[in-house]
């Protein structure tokens, strides 16, 4: 009964053993999946001759990551928002101050839509837009004032 | 009276269908979505059935869904790494693949002790044969709705912009593209397939 | 099961995962630790009841390990649910998915009376209705949910 019961123990340690190691695999694959997402938005986002610097994170779903810019025409805070409907899904690097207002968007691309590439038309196919830039430019204002610099 | 409104157990089975017409809004996503699911079905068919020797019967059944789950995030990541806006188009559909019809289907299939079909075949032959099928199916279900629904075909090419035909200048029948019109395209295409096996004269599936 | 398994994987998400940086391995933890749990709930239900309670515990089997639990629970994490949008949002999709299955049984009984063109007969049929009623459906979100919630 006791050799049983041992028995049963070993066991379980062995698969919760076995899952965890699944678990640091699927772990490993996300950070170099990542990474590689990571590298793509940096090349998107930084126009030519600027700097770009990762600035935080963030947990919403429409976008992952925070940028900073160092430009000519002044430091900036850029991320590549995802968004879907049921028209489809796009993807568009928006640029924001350090005050939270949007500089400019920029189509980056699309599966499954018909879009016009006009970032003025995006509210026609994903009615949420507004509110993923006011999340965006918030998250941008939260930056600017927690993070070393830029501060205005 | 209570009996009317208790639901039928059969339905469930059409629930399984959801994630392929929610998924399969265009080619690319067709693609990735049935490929996905084909690699899971796979690596479940291939590893399960060693497993049963090793594991103990209590602890199969959340270790075959632990590993199906980690198959589905792990192929997630890549598809993510892979094309973005794919992957974002396919969205909670991509970490569902472990617990797609497929998925599932394989593993009951693995768990039982017989490794021969009735027809002779290997067990894993025949779940590599279903995988197939079914990446056939979502890539032809996903490029027919693009097809019909919006006009354009979208190819499933790496980086953040994949490469999309357009063959006419107009979106035909969008309402194709959302779930229900899928469902509906769904239930003319089995249809028509029954109306050709008819036609040829063969048993109806 | 979609009230329970919703709130178990918000909790777990909330609690452990996001914090911890490990978001992305949600449905992993789930299938480790909510179906175990929730298919005890379930042998309970099918054990500790007659008639209703019986058939609800028996077909709860099938129906846990299926995209319409791990779904809804997969949104209520991923989409930033505050718990009590999560249950509201689990207890919903629940309500719609009997709702659904319900009302297509009641068309397939008038489906399998009718005389329908040989190769529309069963599971065409049914899909075709599934997606009407999908479509009206989404009238009825567009017409009247989105006005309600703006």
């Amino acid at each position: 009964m006791a050799l049983d019961k041992r028995e049963r123990i070993i066991e379980n340690l062995a698969v919760a053993s076995a899952l965890g190691l699944l678990a640091l695999v699927v772990g490993v694959v996300s950070f170099f999946a990542d990474s590689r997402v990571a590298a793509e938005e940096r090349a998107a986002l930084a126009p030519a001759g600027a700097s770009i610097a990762l600035a935080g994170r963030s947990d919403d779903p429409t976008f992952g990551r925070f940028y900073l810019i160092q430009a000519d025409s002044g430091p900036a805070y850029a991320a590549v928002i995802t968004l879907r409907s049921a028209a489809g899904s796009a993807l568009i690097a928006a640029r924001f101050t350090p005050r939270g207002e949007v500089m400019d968007l920029r189509f980056l691309g699309s599966c499954a839509s018909r879009l016009s590439q006009d970032p003025k038309n995006l509210a026609l196919d994903f009615p949420d837009v507004d509110e993923v830039l006011a999340r965006a430019s918030a998250q941008a204002r939260y930056m600017a004032k927690s993070g070393t610099e830029p501060k205005s | 009276m209570r009996e009317r409104f208790v639901p039928n157990p059969i339905f469930a089975g059409l629930v399984g269908i959801c994630p392929l017409v929610a998924a399969s809004r265009s080619l690319a996503e067709g693609i990735v979505y049935g490929l996905g699911a084909a690699l899971c079905a796979l690596l479940l068919g291939a590893v399960v059935p060693a497993t049963r020797a090793i594991i103990a019967d209590r602890l199969q059944a959340p270790a075959t869904i632990a590993l199906s789950a980690a198959a589905a995030l792990a192929y997630a990541s890549c598809a993510r790494a892979y094309s973005p806006p794919i992957a974002a188009g396919l969205w909670i559909y991509l970490p569902l693949l472990a617990v797609s019809g497929l998925s599932l289907s394989t593993l009951r299939r693995s768990s039982t002790p017989e490794g021969l079909g009735p027809d002779g075949s290997s067990r894993f032959a025949q779940v590599a044969l279903e995988a197939l099928m079914f990446l056939l199916t979502a890539a032809f279900v996903g490029g027919f709705r693009e097809i019909l629904g919006l006009g354009t075909l979208t190819l499933p090419t790496p980086g953040i912009s994949p490469a999309r035909l357009e063959l006419v200048d107009f979106a035909p029948a969008r309402m194709l593209v959302s779930p229900a019109g899928g469902f509906i395209l769904l239930g003319f295409l089995v249809a028509a397939y029954r109306g050709m096996v008819r036609a040829r004269g063969r048993s109806q599936p | 099961m979609n009230l329970l398994a919703s709130a178990f994987l918000w909790t777990v998400h909330s609690l452990l995962l996001s914090p911890l940086g490990l978001g992305s391995l949600d449905i992993l933890f789930f299938a480790l630790l909510a179906v175990p749990l929730l298919k005890f709930v379930a042998r309970a239900a099918s054990n500790a009841g007659d008639g209703l309670l019986l058939r609800i515990g028996a077909n709860a089997d099938d129906l846990l390990v299926g995209s319409l639990v791990f779904g809804i629970a997969l949104i209520s994490s991923n989409g930033g649910y505050a718990l009590p949008e999560a249950l509201a949002a689990s207890a919903a999709s629940g309500l719609g998915y009997w709702m659904a299955t319900v009302l297509l049984e009641s068309i397939r009984e008038r489906l399998e009376l009718s005389e329908l063109p040989h190769p529309f007969k069963g599971a065409p049929a049914m899909l075709i209705s599934a997606g009407l009623m999908a479509l009206a459906l989404m009238g009825v979100d567009a017409a009247f949910v989105s006005g309600v919630a703006v």
